[in-house]
Parts: structure tokens; C-alpha cells; sequence
């Protein structure tokens, strides 16, 4: 059983791939008065 | 996501970004945008770093709910490729929304496949976070 993440905590940041292979750290989408919607999907079907 | 991707510009209008993470392969992830059409950033975990530190589960039973087998059975109709090599169908999903100071402001882990929130509820969240681009 994984923890549930908990609103007001910060966010993990971590370290995911472009389609074209480039790290991408996720800490970088947030920021400079933007906010993130992350949407993890599921198998690509 | 069908319902997502129209208000994409709704989004972005609200100083939030949008992005799309999976565990798929490059090559299946391209053959999925391209029957999709999505336009979020997409972004790639093969190794489910990510779905591990957001707390996403794999769970088999989960995975084989009513309202998840009359996908299957629809996506069979129309001769659409559900299993096998498009990964892990036991993987759930799930929805995040994480503010400009890198707060978590919305979680919603996936119960079982179909259990997303909804567009509305998205929107609201990031429209009542106020950011100022």
C-alpha cells in the first residue's frame, strides 16, 4: 500500500523523459506564478 | 482525457500548465497521441518513479471493476489494441494539481481505472489557486 499524497505538502519532485528523451524534471513545470496538472494515465489503450 | 483536452485553453488562461505522464514506451506513447490527439505536454516514467512517489497503485483487482470491463468490451468492438504491449493494465492512474510554490492542492489516486475527478472540479481547483502569471 503506497501513501497517499497529502494536500498542502510540497510535491515530488522528480526526474521524468520527453518523448525525445530529455530529462524533465517535474519541479520545473511549477513555478513563476503557474501552477501543474499532472495526469498520470494508465496503459496507452 | 477526451474531456480534458478541449479545455486546454481554459486551462492555460488560469497560469496553470497541463501535463500528460506515462509509463509506456516512446513508440506506444506516439501511436497514442496520434489516435488522441492530445495536446498536452507528454512526459514519459518507464520506471514509474514518479507513479511511486504520488502514491499510484498497481492492483489487479482494482483493474477488473464492471464499468472497467465495458471499456474493454467497447475498445474490442472497435478493434482497438487493449493489452499486451501497451503496458501494464494493472497500473492506475490519477490526477494532480501542484501550485506555482510546488504545493500539492489536489490529489485524486485512481480508485479503480475510470475513477477521475472531473474537468469542472480541475478547473475550480486552479481557478480558486488565483495564480497570477
Amino acid at each position: 500500500m503506497k501513501t497517499r499524497l497529502a494536500i498542502g505538502k510540497p510535491a515530488p519532485d522528480v526526474t521524468v523523459h520527453t518523448l525525445a528523451g530529455t530529462p524533465a524534471v517535474l519541479g520545473e513545470l511549477w513555478g513563476n506564478g503557474r501552477s501543474l496538472l499532472l495526469i498520470f494515465l494508465r496503459h496507452l489503450a | 482525457m477526451a474531456q480534458l483536452a478541449p479545455r486546454y485553453a481554459e486551462i492555460q488562461a488560469l497560469n496553470a500548465e497541463a501535463a500528460t505522464v506515462s509509463f509506456g514506451t516512446e513508440y506506444w506513447a506516439r501511436v497514442w497521441l496520434q489516435e488522441t490527439a492530445s495536446p498536452f505536454p507528454f512526459l514519459l516514467d518507464p520506471e514509474r518513479r514518479a507513479y511511486h512517489a504520488y502514491g499510484l497503485q498497481s492492483s489487479v483487482f482494482r483493474s477488473w471493476m464492471p464499468r472497467n470491463l465495458w471499456y474493454y468490451v467497447q475498445a474490442v468492438a472497435q478493434g482497438r489494441e487493449t493489452f499486451g504491449r501497451r503496458g501494464d493494465p494493472h497500473q492506475l492512474g490519477g490526477d494532480f494539481i501542484v501550485d506555482s510554490r510546488g504545493i500539492v492542492r489536489l490529489a485524486h489516486p485512481s480508485r479503480e481505472p475510470t475513477d477521475r475527478p472531473s474537468v469542472e472540479r480541475l478547473l475550480q481547483v486552479l481557478a480558486d489557486l488565483g495564480e497570477k502569471g
